[in-house]
C-alpha cells in the first residue's frame, strides 16, 4: 500500500500517481528520477534522502559544472545534516542548490535527481528541521541502488548503455566493450542481430531519431576484434563445477559469467557447432558464423568446455551428470522443433516440403536442401525471413511469402522485411495454407484461402478469419512452414519437474529455478521462441543463482531484483521539457551490400559504421541516466 | 534567408541553424562563456551561458541550442544571474584560485567573470587539497589547483591538434575518487608539446613555463606576425615586454592555422637569443674572422666583388638565397646578382618551383586548410607531423571527420596511425612508387579519360613510359610491395577527388612532384579538395623562388630568357644589359668552384658548408666567401667577411608559404647587437658598388617594385597584408586572392603536361 507518492508529478508538492507495489515485494520506499513513493510511514525520509543525494553525487560524470559540483554540495549538506552537524540555513541552501542543479544540468543524472530531494525538503521539511534541532548522528539505513535509463531497462541484459555510447563518443574503445561484457558476452552477435527494445525506448526518437545502439555495439565489437581480440582475466578456479545444456546463447551466456567467478562448467551441445539457434537458425549473411565462433571460444577462455554432438537424454542423463560431480544443471535446450501448421499434407512426408527450422539448419551446414524455382515460406516473423532470404541466394528465383494477417502485424524485424523485399521476395498476406497438394510424393501446389482480419485475439492483434469460398492454388516446388518453434523439454528433464503446458520448463522468473532445486533453466526452452538478447539475459541470471546454490545451498531473489522489478514497473511520463529545443540530428546508416550483389551469396549484407561515424552517431546520446534508491524491509 | 526571434525584448534576425550564442554575438549582445571552443567544437558543460527561453522552465545554453523562428530568449533576467553566479561561487570554491601571483591575472576567464558576477567562494562544498602533480615538462607548467575541468584542453589535443595526449577523464564519480577526481592529465608519451591546451586553458592551470613571471598581460606589446619554422606559415602573436619576448601565441581564427601553433612556433624562439648569433660584422685579416664596422665590411664585400668580376667576369660570382629570409630580402639579394653583379647565378635550395613545368605555375595548387574538409587523403613524402605539424592537424581532422588518409612514408611515422591505407617506400624512390600507381591507373582504365583528352598534353608519350613501370617494378624499386600499389591506385581512383600532399626531405626524388603532378592529371583532381600540395620545409621556400632567387626566373615566376620581360626589368631597375641567360643551379656551384668557374660565393641565410661535406672541400677554393646570417654556421667560418642579419621578429617583411600566401611579417625587438635587415645590407653592397636603391624600407620594396613588376602580386600591397595575407596570384587590388589553382583543369600553362621522370 502506498501511502504517500509524489511519483510523475511536475511540482514535487502534488500529489503523485499512487504507485503501489505487489503484496510480495519488499519495498518501504523509493526515491528516484520522478519523485517520492513511501509504502510504510516509519521510514526515515532524511537519511533517505542523504543516501540519495551521496548516488547522485557518486554518479555524476564530471563533465557539467551544475552537477559536478552542484551533486557534492548537496551530498555534503545532507551528510552534514544526518552527522548531526546541520544548521537550519542548510535546508534552504539544499533548495536553492537542488534547484539550480535541476535547472541547468546537461544530463538526467543532474536534472532528475534533484526532483525526489525537492520532494522530500518540500513534504517533510519537518523531519529535516528536527534532524537538524537534534544535533546529532541519524542512524544509518540499508538501501539498493539501481542506476537506469529507459533503454536500459528495455534491455534484458540491463547493458549500460549510455555508459558504453559514451565511451564510444570518447573513441575509449577498450572501455566501450568492457562495459558491453559486463552484462551482455556476446557483443558481436548481439551487435548484428538483436532486436534492440532498447532503440525503441531512446529518449533520441522521441526528438529525431533514436541512436543507432545495436551498430554501435557491433563497432566497439569489430574494434575489438581488430585490435587483436579480448583478452581474459586470470583467475583462480574454484572446485565446483555446474553442467549446462546446449550451446545456444542462454547457455554461453550463462558458462561465461560461472567462468568469470570462476567456476568451471560443461556444455553439451547436440549440434557439433556452438551457437544453437543463433549458429543454425540465423543465416550466415546476418550473423557470419565465425563471430560466433570467436564469441564461443571466449566462452571457453573462460574456463567452460563445450561438448559437441552429445544428445542429453541419449548420450548422457542429467542423473548421470551429478553422478560425475556437477553439481548444478542449467537447462538451455532452447526450441528447435517446428509447429504444425494445421494443414492438410504437412504430415505426409512429401519431397519439397520442410520445416523453416530444418530448413535453415541445413543451410548452415551447407546443405542445399530444396531446389526448384518457386518456393513458399509460410510466416510472418523473422524465421520466415530468414527463410525467403536464404531461399533467395539457394537460387530460387519465384521466393514467395504468404501471411495470414497484414504487414502492419508480422512480427518480424520492420528492417528484415524491407530487406527481403529488396531481395525481390513476393509477399503475400490475409493467406492462409489449407491443403498440400503433391504429385508422385512431390509438392506441387499449395491450396491456400483467403483471410480476413476479425476482433483483436489475446495478442492484441486482429485475429484472421478465414473468407468463405475463397480458395485457389499456387504452384510451387516446394513449401516451407516457418510458423512457430516449441520444445519437449520434459524428454529428458528428470520426471516430475515442474514443467509448463506448452512442454517448456517452469522456473522461477527472478532466479531460473525449477521445482528441482540443482536443476536452472533458461532461454527459449522456458519462454518458448524469444529473442536472442532474452536467452543471454537468463543465462546471465540463472549463473548468479547457480553461484548463490554452489555457495549457500539455496538461491533467492536479492535486494536488487526487488528495486529492480520495481523500476521496470514505473515508467516515467514523457514530457515536453525532457529536452527542450534539442538540436535535430540524423541517425547514421551503415553501408549495406547492395541487393543484386549479396542475393548471390550468403556473405554479410550489413556493414560496420566507421569510428568517425560511430563517435558522431554516440554524440547523440541525451545520457538518460537515472537513479532509484530504495529502503527494504 | 533570414528569420526573427525575440532577443531581450527586441527583434533581431538570425540565420537558420545559429545557436543562440552566435545569434546575440551578430546581434552584439554579450553572453558569457568558459568551455566553449569554437574551432573544436567543444561546450555545453560550463553553464555559465545559460539563458531563459518562453517555452521552458530549464535554463538552456545559449553555446548549444539552436534558435527557432519566434524564439524568445531573455540573456539577463534574475534567474540567469543567479544561476551564473552559483556557477562561479562553486568554481572559486572548489580550486585555489589566487589571482595576486598567477601568471593569468588579467588573462583569465573565471577571473573575469568573477570580477563582473561578484561572486565569491561559495562555503558548503567540502575543500579540497587533493591535486595531481603534473610530469616534468620542458615547456609547460600545469597547476591543477586552478583546473576549472572545463574540458578545452582535451579537446584542443584531441579534436583540434589531433594527439590524444590527454584522455578524456570523464564518468562516474566513483570510479574517479581514488584518483583525485577528473583531472585532465596529459600522457607524457603522447604529448608532442604543441601548446593548444594551454592556448585554450580559460584559467591559469597551463601555462608557458619560460614566460612564468616575464610579464604581465597588459605589460606587453602584442605583434602580429608569421612563423619562421616551416612551410605552412602559422600566424604568431609576439609578446614582447621592453623589447623581450616573453610568449609566443597563436591568433584565433585566423587563416592559414585557424588559430593553431607547433611545439616549434610556440616555444621555440630561443634561437633568436642564442650564443652563436653574429652581433657584429666580421672581416677575415691575416687568416682570422675579427670584428669590425659595417662600413669596413661592406666596402670589403663590394670591393673584392668587383675585383673578381674585373678579372674573371660576372658569371665568376654564384650566389645561395636563404629559404626562410623575408621576400624583400630575397628580392633585393637577386636584384644584386642580376642588375650590380650581371649574373643570373642566384639559387635557392626550398625547391618549391617544382610544378612549373608540369602546370604552368611553380607553386603547389591548393589552400593547407582545405585538407581538414577532404574526403580522401594521398600523402607521400616524409613524416607531417614533424615536417608541417599544423598541416598535419588538418589532415588528422579530416581523418576524424570521415576522410580517408592514403599514406606513403619512409617508415612509421606519426601519421601511420590515421591512415586506412600505408606503404612503406625508400626515400629517393618516390617517383618509381608514383609511376607504378600511374600504371596501375591507366592499365585497368581508372583514369579519367575526358579530363586528359580536354586538360592534358603528352599523355600517349607518358603512357607509352609508364607500360614499363609495372607494379613489381615499381615494388623492387621502391620497397613496397606490388599489390600494396596495387590496392592504392585502385583506392586513389575510386575515392577521388584526392587531396594530394607531398613532404619533401632530404634524400627524396627529385621527380616526385612532377610525378605527383601527372597522377592528379589521370585522376582529373583540381580544384577544392584536390590538388597537389607541396609542403616546404622551409618558411619562405615559395617566397624565395617567387622574388626569383632561382637561375632562370626573375620575381613573379617570369623567366630570364623572354626578352619583352627582360626589358621591363632593365627599365625598372635603371640597367642595361640584364644576363637573358638562365645562371647556374646550386647544384653545380661546388663543381665549377673546384673547376675554377666560380670564383665567389655569397651566402645567404644557408649553411651549405655544414650540410654538404663536398661542397665545404669545395668551398676552401673560393676567392672571396660572403656570409650574411643570423647565427655562426659552418660556413660563417669559412667567410672572408660575415654580415650579421636581422632575424625574423627584428625587421619587417613578408613571407610567402607553401600555399602563396603573403603574409606579414613584422618587427617584435631590435636586432641583436648590429644585426641589420637582409635587404639593407644588400643595398648597402649594390650603394658600394655603383648604384643607388631608391626603396628604404621592406614596405617600399613590396609596394613599388614587387608588386609593380610582377604581374602574380599586381594586387598585393601592404596595406591589404594587415589580416590573413593574400594568396597569389592576385592581379589587381580589388581581387581576394587565389584559393586553389587549375580550378577544374583550367591549367596556367594552357594544358597540364605529362612529364615522364624516374
Amino acid at each position: 500500500m502506498t501511502v504517500f507518492s509524489t511519483w510523475g508529478t511536475d511540482g514535487p508538492s502534488g500529489a503523485g500517481a499512487p504507485i503501489s507495489f505487489s503484496q510480495d515485494m519488499p519495498i518501504r520506499a523509493l526515491m528516484g528520477w520522478s519523485g517520492l513513493i513511501i509504502s510504510d510511514e516509519s521510514v526515515d525520509i532524511v537519511d533517505m534522502t542523504r543516501e540519495y543525494a551521496a548516488r547522485a553525487r557518486a554518479e555524476s560524470c564530471g563533465q557539467c559544472f551544475p552537477c559536478r559540483m552542484g551533486t557534492e554540495e548537496m551530498a555534503e549538506i545532507m551528510e552534514r545534516i544526518c552527522d548531526g552537524r546541520g544548521v537550519m540555513e542548510d535546508i534552504d541552501r539544499l533548495e536553492a542548490v537542488a534547484g539550480y542543479v535541476h535547472e541547468s544540468s546537461r544530463c538526467d543524472i543532474g536534472l532528475t535527481s534533484p526532483h525526489p530531494i525537492l520532494d522530500a525538503i518540500y513534504s517533510f521539511r519537518d523531519r529535516f528541521v528536527e534532524a537538524i534541532r537534534e544535533a546529532k548522528p541519524v542512524p544509518r539505513g540499508e538501501y539498493v541502488c539501481q542506476v537506469t535509463a529507459p533503454c536500459i531497462s528495455a534491455c534484458p541484459t540491463r547493458v549500460n548503455i549510455p555508459g558504453y555510447v559514451e565511451k564510444i563518443r570518447m573513441r575509449h574503445w577498450d572501455e566501450a566493450i568492457k562495459i558491453v561484457r559486463d552484462t551482455c558476452c556476446m557483443p558481436g552477435t548481439i551487435g548484428r542481430v538483436c532486436v534492440k527494445d532498447c532503440e525503441f525506448k531512446c529518449k533520441r526518437g522521441a526528438i529525431d531519431e533514436p541512436i543507432a545502439i545495436r551498430h554501435l555495439k557491433r563497432v566497439a565489437a569489430d574494434m575489438e576484434l581488430k585490435a587483436g581480440g579480448a583478452s581474459v582475466p586470470e583467475k583462480p578456479l574454484k572446485d565446483e563445477k555446474a553442467a549446462i545444456v546446449g550451446a545456444g546463447p542462454a547457455g554461453l551466456s550463462c558458462a561465461y559469467y560461472l567462468g568469470l567467478k570462476g567456476y568451471r562448467s560443461t556444455i553439451f551441445e547436440a549440434l557439433p557447432e556452438p551457437g544453437g539457434m543463433a549458429a543454425v537458425g540465423i543465416p550466415d549473411y546476418r550473423l557470419p558464423r565465425d563471430i560466433l565462433r570467436g564469441e564461443a571460444a571466449m566462452v571457453e577462455a573462460v574456463g567452460a568446455e563445450i561438448r559437441y554432438s552429445v544428445k542429453v537424454g541419449e548420450d548422457i542423463t542429467i542423473p548421470q551428470m551429478l553422478e560425475q560431480g556437477y553439481r548444478a544443471v542449467f537447462i538451455a535446450a532452447g526450441a528447435p522443433n517446428s509447429s504444425a501448421m494445421g494443414c492438410e499434407g504437412e504430415d505426409a512426408g512429401y519431397r519439397g516440403y520442410m520445416p523453416g527450422v530444418e530448413f535453415l539448419r541445413k543451410v548452415a551446414f551447407g546443405e542445399k536442401p530444396l531446389s526448384g524455382r518457386k518456393i513458399l515460406v509460410i510466416g510472418g516473423g523473422n524465421v520466415a525471413m530468414d527463410c525467403v532470404r536464404s531461399a533467395r541466394r539457394l537460387g530460387f528465383t519465384d521466393v514467395n511469402l504468404l501471411y495470414r494477417r497484414t504487414e502492419k502485424e508480422m512480427p518480424a524485424d520492420p528492417f528484415e522485411i524491407a530487406d527481403s523485399k529488396d531481395e525481390g521476395v513476393k509477399f503475400h498476406t490475409l493467406v492462409a495454407p489449407v491443403k498440400i497438394h503433391a504429385s508422385g510424393g512431390r509438392v506441387t501446389a499449395l491450396e491456400c484461402v483467403r483471410m480476413i482480419l476479425g476482433r483483436p485475439d489475446a495478442s492484441g492483434r486482429r485475429k484472421p478469419i478465414p473468407e468463405e469460398k475463397s480458395n485457389f492454388l499456387m504452384d510451387c516446388d516446394a513449401i516451407v512452414p516457418a510458423i512457430g518453434q516449441s520444445c519437449e523439454v520434459d524428454r529428458f528433464a528428470p520426471e516430475g519437474i515442474g514443467v509448463n503446458k506448452n512442454r517448456t520448463l517452469a522456473v522461477d522468473p527472478v532466479t531460473m529455478r525449477s521445482s528441482v532445486p540443482y536443476i536452472f533453466g533458461g532461454g527459449d526452452c522456458v519462454t518458448g521462441p524469444s529473442t536472442l538478447v532474452a536467452a543471454l539475459a537468463a543465462g546471465r541470471r540463472a549463473a548468479r543463482s547457480i553461484m548463490d546454490y554452489l555457495e549457500t545451498g539455496d538461491s533467492a531473489p536479492r535486494p536488487e531484483d526487488w528495486l529492480d522489478k520495481a523500476v521496470s514497473s514505473l515508467s516515467r511520463p514523457g514530457h515536453s521539457d525532457d529536452a527542450p529545443f534539442a538540436v535535430l540530428t540524423h541517425r547514421h546508416h551503415p553501408p549495406m551490400t547492395d541487393p543484386e550483389t549479396r542475393i548471390h551469396s550468403f556473405a554479410e549484407v550489413e556493414g560496420c559504421l566507421s569510428p568517425a561515424e560511430a563517435g558522431q552517431e554516440a554524440g547523440r546520446c541525451l545520457r538518460c541516466y537515472r537513479i532509484a534508491i530504495a529502503a527494504l524491509r | 534567408m533570414r528569420s526573427t526571434m525575440l532577443l531581450d525584448g527586441r527583434w533581431v534576425s538570425f540565420s537558420p541553424g545559429q545557436t543562440i550564442l552566435q545569434a546575440a554575438q551578430a546581434a552584439g549582445v554579450y553572453i558569457p562563456t568558459l568551455c566553449y571552443y569554437k574551432e573544436s567544437g567543444h561546450c555545453d558543460v560550463c553553464r555559465i551561458c545559460v539563458v531563459e527561453a518562453e517555452g521552458t522552465e530549464k535554463l538552456l545554453p545559449a553555446c548549444s541550442t539552436q534558435v527557432r523562428e519566434g524564439m524568445e530568449v531573455w540573456t539577463n533576467t534574475e534567474r540567469v544571474a543567479i544561476s551564473r553566479r552559483r556557477t562561479i561561487d562553486m568554481l572559486l570554491a572548489s580550486g585555489r584560485h589566487a589571482c595576486l601571483a598567477c601568471d593569468a591575472n588579467g588573462d583569465c576567464g573565471l577571473q573575469d567573470l568573477a570580477y563582473n558576477q561578484e561572486a565569491s567562494p561559495s562555503e558548503s562544498l567540502p575543500p579540497t587539497d587533493r591535486f595531481p602533480n603534473a610530469f616534468d615538462d620542458p615547456f609547460i607548467i600545469r597547476d591543477y589547483s586552478k583546473c576549472i575541468l572545463c574540458g578545452r584542453c582535451i579537446a584542443a589535443c584531441s579534436d583540434v591538434q589531433v594527439n590524444d595526449a590527454i584522455r578524456n577523464p570523464f564518468g562516474r564519480r566513483e570510479e574517479h575518487e581514488d584518483s583525485g577526481g577528473w583531472f585532465p592529465l596529459p600522457d607524457p608519451a603522447k604529448c608532442v608539446e604543441c601548446g593548444q591546451c594551454v592556448e585554450v586553458c580559460p584559467v591559469g592551470a597551463l601555462r608557458e613555463k619560460a614566460a612564468r613571471g616575464a610579464a604581465r598581460i597588459w605589460e606587453t606589446d602584442k605583434i602580429r606576425t608569421t612563423c619562421p619554422h616551416c612551410g605552412v606559415g602559422c600566424r604568431q602573436t609576439v609578446h614582447a615586454k621592453d623589447g623581450k619576448i616573453a610568449k609566443i601565441t597563436a591568433v584565433p581564427d585566423a587563416l592559414p592555422d585557424k588559430g593553431r601553433l607547433c611545439v616549434k612556433g610556440r616555444f621555440l624562439y630561443d634561437f633568436v637569443y642564442s650564443k652563436d648569433r653574429l652581433l657584429s660584422p666580421q672581416v677575415r685579416k691575416s687568416g682570422k674572422l675579427r670584428k669590425a664596422s659595417w662600413d669596413d665590411a661592406l666596402n670589403f664585400a663590394a670591393s673584392h666583388l668587383k675585383k673578381i668580376i674585373r678579372r674573371h667576369g660576372p658569371d665568376s660570382v654564384a650566389g645561395l638565397c636563404s629559404s626562410r629570409a623575408a621576400n624583400e630580402d630575397a628580392y633585393n639579394m637577386q636584384k644584386l646578382f642580376r642588375a650590380v653583379i650581371g649574373t643570373n647565378n642566384i639559387d635557392n635550395i626550398g625547391a618549391s618551383n617544382t610544378l612549373a613545368a608540369s602546370f604552368g605555375l611553380g607553386a603547389a595548387t591548393n589552400s593547407l586548410g582545405e585538407l581538414s574538409g577532404a574526403r580522401a587523403i594521398f600523402c607521400i613524402g616524409a613524416d607531417m607531423a614533424e615536417e608541417n605539424p599544423v598541416a598535419a592537424t588538418f589532415v588528422k581532422n579530416a581523418v576524424r571527420s570521415g576522410g580517408e588518409l592514403i599514406a606513403a612514408g619512409y617508415g612509421a611515422d606519426r601519421m601511420s596511425e590515421h591512415a586506412a591505407v600505408r606503404a612503406v617506400i625508400r626515400r629517393g624512390s618516390e617517383a618509381a612508387f608514383i609511376n607504378g600507381l600511374a600504371g596501375v591507373i591507366i592499365s585497368e582504365g581508372l583514369y579519367d579519360r575526358d579530363f586528359v583528352r580536354d586538360n592534358c598534353d603528352g599523355f600517349d608519350e607518358f603512357m607509352a613510359f609508364v607500360s614499363a613501370w609495372t607494379p613489381e617494378r615499381a615494388a623492387e624499386l621502391s620497397g613496397a610491395d606490388a599489390e600494396t600499389i596495387r590496392g592504392i591506385a585502385r583506392r586513389l581512383a575510386k575515392v577521388r577527388p584526392v587531396a594530394i600532399c607531398y613532404v619533401p626531405a632530404a634524400g627524396s626524388g627529385a621527380g616526385a612532384a612532377a610525378s605527383l603532378a601527372n597522377l592528379q592529371m589521370l585522376l582529373g583532381g583540381f580544384g577544392e579538395g584536390g590538388g597537389v600540395n607541396i609542403l616546404n620545409a622551409r618558411a619562405n621556400a615559395q617566397g624565395a623562388c617567387d622574388m626569383g632567387a632561382m637561375p632562370d626566373m626573375l620575381p613573379g615566376c617570369q623567366s630570364v630568357q623572354d626578352i619583352a620581360i627582360l626589358e621591363k626589368f632593365n627599365r625598372a631597375w635603371g640597367v642595361s644589359g640584364l644576363p637573358p641567360k638562365p645562371g647556374m643551379a646550386f647544384a653545380d656551384v661546388a663543381g665549377a668552384l673546384v673547376g675554377g668557374g666560380i670564383k665567389a660565393f655569397y651566402c645567404f641565410g644557408e649553411d651549405p658548408a655544414g650540410d654538404l661535406p663536398a661542397f665545404k672541400e669545395a668551398l676552401a677554393s673560393a676567392e672571396l666567401v660572403v656570409c650574411q646570417d643570423i647565427l655562426a654556421t659552418e660556413t660563417s667560418r669559412m667567410a672572408h667577411v660575415v654580415l650579421p642579419s636581422a632575424a625574423w621578429c627584428e625587421a619587417d617583411g613578408a613571407f610567402t608559404n607553401s600555399e602563396r600566401r603573403v603574409s606579414r611579417v613584422r618587427k617584435a625587438k631590435e636586432p641583436a647587437g648590429l644585426a641589420r635587415p637582409g635587404w639593407w645590407i644588400f643595398r648597402e653592397i649594390a650603394g658600394r658598388m655603383g648604384q643607388d636603391w631608391a626603396s628604404e624600407s621592406a614596405h617600399e620594396i613590396w609596394d613599388n617594385e614587387i608588386s609593380k613588376l610582377a604581374p602574380l602580386f599586381s594586387g598585393i600591397t601592404y596595406r591589404r597584408l594587415e589580416g590573413d595575407g593574400i594568396q597569389w596570384p592576385c592581379p589587381d587590388e580589388g581581387h581576394p586572392g587565389t584559393p586553389a589553382l587549375h580550378k577544374g583543369g583550367r591549367f596556367a600553362r594552357g594544358k597540364g603536361l605529362f612529364i615522364p621522370c624516374e
